[in-house]
C-alpha cells in the first residue's frame, strides 16, 4: 500500500472536473445508490463533494467514506442527467484507485474481490467455475444449507446461470466467420469473459447477424478481457495492463471497426486512449484502438435498412437500456431503430428507463443486498409494460434481469439485442 | 346588554369621529336582529385603523362590513358593539391592463369593479351570491365564489396582495402586485375564508382574466339528479373545459358553460351534448340573451335568503351519494330540500326549508343538518352552514368540528387579535 | 451535541436513520445554494411520519433547532442547516401512498419528487401541473415549502393551487391534518401560509395534490427574435390579445448557447428565443396559434418552429429547463438571481440590466419566464479571479433592486431563504413583517423550526397576552368579551 501523501491527494489533478458539479442535484433521482439510501452522501453529488473535502483535507478515508464509494454502481445515469456536463466516470475510476492504494479493506472482503479477480476476468478460469456453479442450484431446494452460508456466497447462487455454455468450448465463435453476399465491412469481434462463457450463444448470434448483413467477422481465437471490471473496481494498473493484451491480440489487421456486444466492456475499450494516455510506448495504438470499437447495435444500425430478409416475430418488445451504452457511449437510437427494423415488433416503453438494474460489473457480487433490490424494482417496471421479450445489450443485465424475473415468476423472456436479430433472419 | 351601555359606546365613537363617520344604527344595520351600538363609516385606511384602534383598546366587539350581504353567515354574531363599513373609503381601481392584474380597495363592489375591468376586455372572473351588491372585501373574507369557480377557482385563487388594517392600529400589507412572488407569509390568503377574524382587509391586488370573446350553455335534464352527477363525472374525465357545471334541482338540470373563443365555444358545447347523448341525457344548447337569462334565473336561485343554505363539500365522485342521502333526510324530517351547485368540484349547496309557509322545528332543521355533516364527514368532507333563516339560526352549529388544527387556529387568532374583538366566536370554527 | 440527546434520535429512528459521522454531516452542510454553509449536529432520515414527530418532539423538549430537507436542490438555501442543529432529510418518505384518478387526487409522502407524480398518473392522462425546472429531482415537501411554480404556472398557477391538505408535525410535535381531499374544509386557511412558508412553520409528512387531465391539444412555438426587445414587445401583444399561454419563455444569446452545449434543443441561432405554449381544446388552440404566430411575425421573428408531438415539444423544454445548470458550460462559475417584475416592466428593467452589464464587465445571462415577469438573470464570473465572486455577488443584488423598484418581487420561485432575507425590508415595511411574524409565532413560538430564515434579523416571539383579564367597560356591562 502506498503511504506516501493524502490519500485523496490523486484526485487533486481532477479538481478542475470537481468544480463544473454546481451541486444543483440533478443526479440524484438517477442515481440508483441515492434512490435506494436516500442519503446525500450515496449520491453522485454527495459523493463529489466528500472527492472534494478529501483533496482539501477536509474529509479522511475512513471506512464510512469507502463504503459511501462503494455503494456507486458506476452506471453512469448521473452523466446523462447532469446539465452542467460533469464527467463522472474519471472522477470515480482514480477514487476507486485512490482506495485500492490507501484503503485496507476487512480481510474477507479483500480476500473476496481478489477471489473474483482472480476468476471473472479469465474465460477459461471462469468457464471451469461455470460448471460447479450450475450445479449449485441443487443447493437452491436446500434452504437452510443457502441460508448459513454468507450472503455474497448466496447471492453468487442466485445469479449463477441455469444453463451452462455446453462444453468447456462451447459457445466461442469461428475464428472467421465469411460475408454473405459482398463484403460491407471488415469487423474484428470481442467476444468479453463473462459473455463468452455465459453466453456463448450471443456471440454466435452476433458472428451471424454481422455476417448477414456484409461483414467479416474475425474472432481472434486468444484474446483476454477487455480490463472493464478491473478499472470499475479501482484496479487501474490490472486494467492498463489488460487493455494493453486486448490492443495487442487485435493489432496487425486493418478492421474498419471492433465490434463488441457487451455494453460495459465497450465503454471500457472506447476510453483506452484515455486510460494509457501517459504511456509513450501505447498512448497512440491505444486512441487508434479506441476510435474503431464500436458497439455491435452501432454497426448493425450504419448498415440499415437490413439487407438480409427478416421474419415476422409479432413481440411485444421491452429494450432495456444498458448503463454502459446509454450513459456512457450516449447509444439509444441504434438498438431501437434495429429492433424497429424486425416487422411485427412492437417497442413498448419501459417505466424508470435509466435506472440501472443492479447489475453493474462486479456490484451484484460486492453489494448484493442493493443490487437485489434495485434488480426486484428493476423487473417490476418491466413487467407493468406487459412485454413477450425484454432486450438488453450487456451480459450483466441479462444475468441479473433474468435471475430476479425468475424469482418473481414473470415469463418474459430477456434476450440480448443480437439474438432477437439472429432470430428474425429466416434463412 | 343594557340600551346604555350601547349608548357608552356610542357616545364615544361620535366624540371621536363624529357624523359622518360614526353614527347610531338604524334597522337596516341589525344583523339577526341584533341591533349594533354604532356604525363606523370610516373614509380612509388610516381612520379605519384609528377606529380599530380605539375598539382594540377599548375592547368594543367589531364587526366588520362590506355591503352586509354575508353577515348571516357563521355562528349567530354574539352582541355587537360597532359596525365598522369599508364601503365609503376613498379609493380608486388601479387596473394594469398590460400586466392583467388590479388593486382595489375592499369596500368596492365587484360589479362596479369588473364594470371598470371590462373597458380593457379584462375582469376578475368572480361570480359568488349576490354579486351585483357584494364588496371585494367581504368576498376576500368569505372566500367566496360561484359557478365560474370550475375554471377560475375563489378569491385564494386569484388574489395576490392585500394591504389589512391590524387590531392594533398598524397597517401592513402582504404580497404584492406581481403574479409571481414568493417573498415572506402569504397573508392574503391566509385572509381568504377568515370572516374578519384576523384583521380588516382594506386593499386587494388580483390577477385577472381576459373577457372570453364566446360563451355556450348546455342545458341538460334528467328526471333525477343521479344521471347528472355521473354526467358531471364523465365531463371531468373528458377533455372539455367548462368554466361552469351546475347543478339545479327541481327540475334537475346540469347547466355547462363554455366560455372561450367562437370557435371552441361551439365546438365545446357540440361535444357536451354528445356527451350528454351518450348519458341519455336530454341536451340543448343556449346562448345569447337566452343563456343570459339561464344563468341570471340560477344565479338569483343561489342568492336567495329563502329558508337555510348549507355547504356540502365532498370528493366530486361522492356527490351523488350525497344527493340520494339529502333526499332521505329531507323526508325523514319531512323537509323541503334542494340542492344545487358546484357538482364537478364536489361542492354543492343545500337549502332547507325554503319556500314552506310554517318554518320548519329548530329540531328539525337542527336534525336535518347533523344528518348531512355526519354524512359529509363520513366522506372526509364538511357541511358548513352559509345562511340562515334569523329565527331559528341560534340552534345550529355552523362549522362542525375543524379537526385537530383548531388549537393552531386560536393560536393564530390570538396572535393577530388577542382581546378578541374581530368577529370573535364568528370566525370559522367559532374562533 | 450532546451524546444523550443523539442517542434519543437514534431510539425514534430506523437503523441507518441516524447520521452523526463527520463526513456524512460534511455532504449536508448546503442545499443547491453552495455559499452558504453550516454544519449540522446531526441528519436524521426518518422512514415513516411518526418518526418525523417523535424527531420534532425531542428538538421541541431539547430546545434544538432543526431544519426539514428533501432532495437539496432548493437555491436560496431554506435548507440551510443551523449549526449544530438537527436535519431532518425527508428522501425516505418517498411513497405514493394513493392515486385517485376520478376525482383527480394523488397523496404523496414529502420525499416524492415532482416529476414522479406526472410519470404515475399520465397512463390516466393526467398530470401534476406545477413544473419547476428541477422537477425531475425536487421534492413535493420542497415544493411545499417554496410554493414552488414552474414554466406552466402562468396559466395554472403555482404549489399553493394545487395542494389540497397535509398533514404536518407542527414544531411542538403535534401532527395536525390541514384541508383534506375535499374542498372548503371549514377552518382558517392554514394550508395558506404552510405553502411557501419555507419550512419556518411545520414538516409536512402528507399532501394530497390536485392532478389535471391532459388537455386535448398543445402546441408549443419556438420563436427566434432580433433582440430581446422584440421578442418581449412579442409577450405584450399576445397577453393584450386576450390570450394567457400555458407558457411564454424567454433566452437571449448567452442561455441559448448554453443550452446548446449542454443539452443540443436545437434552437435558432438568434438573439433571443420565445417559448410560447398553448394548450386547451383544440379548436381554441388553434385559434389563438394563428394569433400568436401573427403577432410574432409582425414582430420580425426570424424563425418559428412548432411542435406538435410529445418528443419534439421534449426538446425544447429539455433547452429551456437545463438552462441554470448548462451555464457551467459557458462560465466558470455563474449566479442564479431570481426577481420579478410586472410585466410591463420588463423592457426597462432589462435594459437597466444591460448597462449594468456593461458597467460591471460580468456577462449576464438573461433566462426568464416572461409571461409573469419572472427573471432569472445569470451572472457569470470567474471564481478564481479575487474579488469576481463578492462582484457577482453585488451586481446580482442591484438586479434585484431594480425588481424592486420596479414594484415587484425579490424572488419568484427560489424563496428567501437564508439568501435573501436581508433584503426583505427593501420589499416590506416593519408592519408587515410584524404581521407576518404573529404567524410564525402562532406555529413556532420557540422559534425552532428552521430559524435565521426569511426574516431578515431574529426576533423572538412574545407571549400570548397572559391570563384573562376583565375590561372595565366589560365589568360595567358595557361591552362583552368573547
Amino acid at each position: 500500500m502506498d503511504t506516501q501523501g493524502s490519500a485523496f491527494s490523486s484526485l487533486a489533478p481532477l479538481e478542475p472536473l470537481m468544480d463544473k458539479c454546481v451541486h444543483c442535484g440533478f443526479c440524484l433521482s438517477t442515481c440508483p445508490s441515492y434512490l435506494l439510501n436516500g442519503q446525500e452522501m450515496d449520491s453522485p453529488r454527495g459523493r463529489i463533494y466528500l472527492m472534494r473535502g478529501g483533496v482539501q483535507d477536509r474529509v479522511a478515508m475512513s471506512g464510512t467514506v469507502v463504503e459511501h464509494f462503494d455503494t456507486c454502481l458506476g452506471c453512469m445515469a448521473c452523466e446523462t442527467a447532469c446539465p452542467s456536463g460533469v464527467r463522472y466516470a474519471p472522477l470515480i475510476e482514480e477514487t476507486r484507485a485512490a482506495i485500492e492504494r490507501h484503503h485496507q479493506r476487512p480481510l474477507a472482503d479483500r480476500l473476496f474481490r481478489r477471489a473474483l479477480f482472480l476468476i471473472l476476468p479469465y474465460p477459461r478460469r471462469l468457464r471451469l467455475l461455470a460448471w460447479p456453479l450450475a450445479t449449485v442450484h441443487v443447493l437452491k431446494r436446500s434452504p437452510r444449507v443457502l441460508a448459513a452460508l454468507p450472503a455474497r456466497i448466496r447471492h453468487l447462487i442466485a445469479l449463477a446461470p441455469q444453463r451452462p455454455a455446453g462444453g468447456p468450448t462451447a459457445g466461442d465463435v469461428p475464428e472467421r466467420t465469411a460475408a454473405i453476399g459482398e463484403r460491407r465491412r471488415r469487423v474484428g469481434l470481442v467476444t468479453g469473459c463473462v459473455q463468452r462463457v455465459f453466453y456463448g450463444h450471443v456471440n454466435q448470434a452476433s458472428a451471424r447477424v454481422l455476417a448477414a448483413e456484409g461483414c467479416e467477422v474475425t474472432a481472434p481465437r486468444r484474446q483476454g478481457c477487455c480490463g472493464a471490471l478491473a478499472l470499475h473496481a479501482g484496479r487501474d494498473e490490472d486494467a492498463r495492463q489488460f487493455a494493453r493484451d486486448l490492443i495487442r491480440t487485435f493489432d496487425g489487421e486493418r478492421w474498419d471497426s471492433i465490434v463488441i456486444n457487451a455494453a460495459g466492456c465497450g465503454s471500457t475499450m472506447k476510453g483506452y486512449g484515455e486510460l494509457l494516455k501517459d504511456d509513450p510506448a501505447w498512448a497512440e495504438r491505444a486512441r487508434a484502438f479506441s476510435s474503431k470499437v464500436r458497439d455491435i447495435s452501432e454497426t448493425l444500425s450504419e448498415l440499415l435498412p437490413p439487407r438480409a430478409p427478416r421474419r415476422q416475430l409479432p413481440l411485444r418488445v421491452g429494450y432495456h437500456d444498458a448503463c454502459h451504452l446509454a450513459h456512457a457511449q450516449g447509444v439509444r437510437a441504434q438498438p431501437r431503430r434495429l429492433l424497429e427494423s424486425i416487422p411485427g415488433v412492437t417497442l413498448v416503453p419501459l417505466a424508470d428507463a435509466e435506472i440501472c438494474c443492479g447489475s453493474a460489473g462486479i456490484f451484484n457480487l460486492v453489494e448484493p443486498e442493493m443490487a437485489a433490490e434495485l434488480g426486484r424494482r428493476k423487473i417490476a417496471r418491466l413487467a407493468e409494460a406487459t412485454p413477450d421479450v425484454v432486450v438488453t445489450s450487456n451480459p450483466g443485465c441479462m444475468l441479473q434481469m433474468t435471475t430476479h424475473a425468475r424469482t418473481a415468476g414473470h415469463t418474459f423472456r430477456i434476450v440480448h439485442l443480437a439474438e432477437l436479430l439472429a432470430e428474425s433472419l429466416t434463412s | 346588554m343594557a340600551s346604555s351601555s350601547l349608548d357608552t359606546i356610542a357616545q364615544a365613537a361620535h366624540a371621536r369621529w363624529g357624523t359622518p363617520a360614526s353614527r347610531a344604527a338604524g334597522p337596516a344595520d341589525a344583523i339577526l336582529d341584533q341591533l349594533p351600538a354604532v356604525v363606523l363609516e370610516p373614509t380612509t385606511v388610516p381612520m379605519l385603523a384609528d377606529m380599530l384602534r380605539w375598539a382594540n383598546a377599548d375592547k368594543v366587539a367589531v364587526v366588520p362590513r362590506g355591503a352586509g350581504t354575508k353577515l348571516t353567515w357563521g355562528r349567530t354574531p354574539p352582541r355587537i358593539g360597532a359596525v365598522l363599513a369599508t364601503t365609503r373609503i376613498d379609493g380608486s381601481i388601479d387596473h394594469c391592463a398590460g400586466d392583467l392584474t388590479a388593486t382595489v380597495p375592499a369596500g368596492a363592489r365587484l360589479e362596479e369593479v369588473n364594470a371598470a375591468l371590462a373597458r380593457e376586455g379584462q375582469w376578475l372572473p368572480l361570480d359568488p351570491r349576490l354579486a351585483d351588491r357584494a364588496t371585494i372585501g367581504g368576498i376576500v373574507a368569505t372566500n367566496d365564489s360561484g359557478p365560474r369557480r370550475q375554471k377560475h377557482g375563489t378569491p385564494r385563487d386569484l388574489i395576490i396582495g392585500a394591504e389589512m388594517a391590524l387590531v392594533d392600529g398598524r397597517t401592513a400589507k402582504a404580497g404584492g402586485r406581481v403574479v409571481k412572488n414568493v417573498a415572506g407569509y402569504d397573508l392574503a390568503r391566509l385572509l381568504c375564508g377568515s370572516f374578519g377574524a384576523l384583521a380588516i382587509i382594506t386593499r386587494a391586488t388580483f390577477k385577472l382574466a381576459p373577457r372570453p370573446p364566446a360563451s355556450r350553455t348546455i342545458v341538460a335534464s334528467a328526471p333525477q339528479a343521479r344521471p347528472l352527477a355521473d354526467l358531471a363525472l364523465a365531463l371531468l374525465s373528458s377533455p372539455l373545459t367548462p368554466a361552469a357545471i351546475e347543478l339545479q334541482s327541481r327540475p334537475d338540470r346540469l347547466l355547462l358553460r363554455f366560455e372561450t373563443t367562437e370557435a371552441a365555444a361551439n365546438q365545446q358545447a357540440a361535444a357536451a351534448e354528445a356527451l350528454c347523448g351518450a348519458h341519455g341525457v336530454d341536451a340543448s344548447m343556449v346562448s345569447g340573451d337566452a343563456e343570459a337569462a339561464v344563468w341570471r334565473e340560477h344565479q338569483a336561485d343561489l342568492s336567495s335568503a329563502d329558508g337555510t343554505l348549507v355547504r356540502v363539500a365532498v370528493l366530486p365522485a361522492q356527490v351523488g351519494d350525497v344527493l340520494g342521502h339529502a333526499e332521505r333526510v329531507a323526508a325523514q324530517h319531512a323537509l323541503e330540500c334542494r340542492v344545487a351547485g358546484r357538482i364537478a368540484l364536489g361542492v354543492v349547496y343545500a337549502r332547507i326549508g325554503a319556500g314552506e309557509h310554517t318554518r320548519p322545528s329548530p329540531e328539525s332543521l337542527r336534525a336535518a343538518i347533523d344528518a348531512l355533516r355526519q354524512n359529509a364527514w363520513a366522506r372526509g368532507g364538511s357541511a358548513v352552514v352559509v345562511s340562515v333563516d334569523p329565527a331559528i339560526g341560534h340552534v345550529v352549529d355552523p362549522w362542525g368540528d375543524v379537526g385537530d388544527a383548531l388549537p393552531l387556529m386560536r393560536a393564530l387568532k390570538a396572535r393577530f387579535d388577542p382581546n378578541g374583538i374581530l368577529n370573535a366566536g364568528h370566525g370559522p370554527g367559532n374562533i | 451535541m450532546d451524546q444523550r440527546f443523539l442517542d434519543e434520535l437514534g431510539a425514534v429512528v430506523a437503523p441507518g436513520g441516524l447520521l452523526t459521522d463527520a463526513a456524512d454531516l460534511f455532504t449536508y452542510e448546503s442545499d443547491a445554494l453552495v455559499h452558504l454553509r453550516a454544519t449540522p449536529g446531526a441528519v436524521v432520515l426518518p422512514v415513516s411520519a411518526d418518526e418525523v414527530q417523535a424527531v420534532v418532539r425531542l428538538c421541541h423538549r431539547a430546545g434544538v433547532p432543526f431544519v426539514a430537507r428533501g432532495h437539496g436542490t432548493g437555491l436560496s438555501g431554506g435548507a440551510l442547516p443551523v449549526e449544530d442543529g438537527v436535519v431532518i432529510g425527508l428522501s425516505r418518505l418517498n411513497r405514493i401512498l394513493d392515486v385517485d384518478i376520478p376525482n383527480l387526487r394523488v397523496t404523496v409522502e414529502p420525499g416524492v419528487t415532482n416529476l414522479e407524480i406526472t410519470r404515475r398518473v399520465s397512463p390516466f392522462g393526467c398530470y401534476y401541473a406545477p413544473d419547476p425546472s428541477s422537477q425531475i429531482v425536487c421534492s413535493i415537501g420542497g415544493n411545499i415549502a417554496e410554493n414552488s411554480g414552474g414554466a406552466h404556472c402562468l396559466k395554472y398557477g403555482f404549489t399553493v393551487h394545487h395542494v389540497l391538505g397535509v398533514e404536518a408535525v407542527l414544531p411542538n410535535g403535534d401532527n395536525v391534518h390541514i384541508g383534506g381531499a375535499a374542498l372548503d374544509l371549514p377552518g382558517l386557511d392554514l394550508l395558506s401560509v404552510i405553502v411557501g412558508s419555507e419550512g419556518t412553520l411545520a414538516v409536512v409528512t402528507k399532501a394530497t395534490l390536485r392532478i389535471l387531465r391532459r388537455p386535448e391539444a398543445v402546441l408549443t412555438l419556438l420563436a427566434g427574435f432580433e433582440s430581446i426587445d422584440l421578442a418581449g414587445e412579442a409577450v405584450s401583444a399576445i397577453i393584450g390579445r386576450g390570450i394567457v399561454p400555458a407558457a411564454v419563455e424567454m433566452m437571449d444569446r448567452l442561455t441559448i448557447q448554453a443550452a446548446e452545449a449542454a443539452v443540443q434543443p436545437r434552437f435558432p441561432d438568434a438573439n433571443a428565443v420565445l417559448i410560447v405554449e398553448l394548450d386547451g381544446p383544440q379548436a381554441e388552440v388553434d385559434e389563438q396559434f394563428a394569433v400568436v404566430e401573427s403577432v410574432c411575425r409582425a414582430q420580425g421573428a426570424t424563425s418559428m418552429e412548432i411542435a406538435r408531438d410529445q418528443a419534439h415539444r421534449e426538446r425544447i423544454w429539455r433547452g429551456r429547463k437545463a438552462a441554470f445548470a448548462a451555464m457551467g458550460r459557458v462560465s466558470p462559475n455563474y449566479y442564479v438571481q431570481d426577481g420579478v417584475v410586472p410585466r410591463t416592466k420588463l423592457p426597462e428593467v432589462l435594459r437597466r440590466i444591460r448597462d449594468l452589464e456593461a458597467r460591471s464587465g460580468l456577462r449576464i445571462g438573461n433566462v426568464f419566464h416572461a409571461g409573469d415577469g419572472n427573471l432569472h438573470p445569470l451572472i457569470c464570473y470567474d471564481a478564481s479571479v479575487p474579488g469576481q465572486a463578492e462582484h457577482a455577488e453585488k451586481v446580482a443584488s442591484e438586479i434585484l433592486l431594480y425588481c424592486i423598484e420596479a414594484g415587484g418581487s425579490l424572488t419568484g420561485e427560489h424563496g428567501v431563504g437564508a439568501d435573501k432575507k436581508a433584503y426583505m425590508p427593501k420589499m416590506f415595511s416593519t408592519d408587515d413583517l410584524d404581521a407576518m411574524h404573529l404567524v410564525r409565532c402562532a406555529f413556532d413560538p420557540a422559534g425552532l423550526c428552521n430559524p435565521g430564515k426569511v426574516f431578515p434579523t431574529p426576533r423572538l416571539c412574545g407571549e400570548v397576552p397572559g391570563p384573562y383579564r376583565q375590561h372595565p367597560l366589560e365589568r360595567a356591562g358595557v361591552v362583552e368579551r368573547f
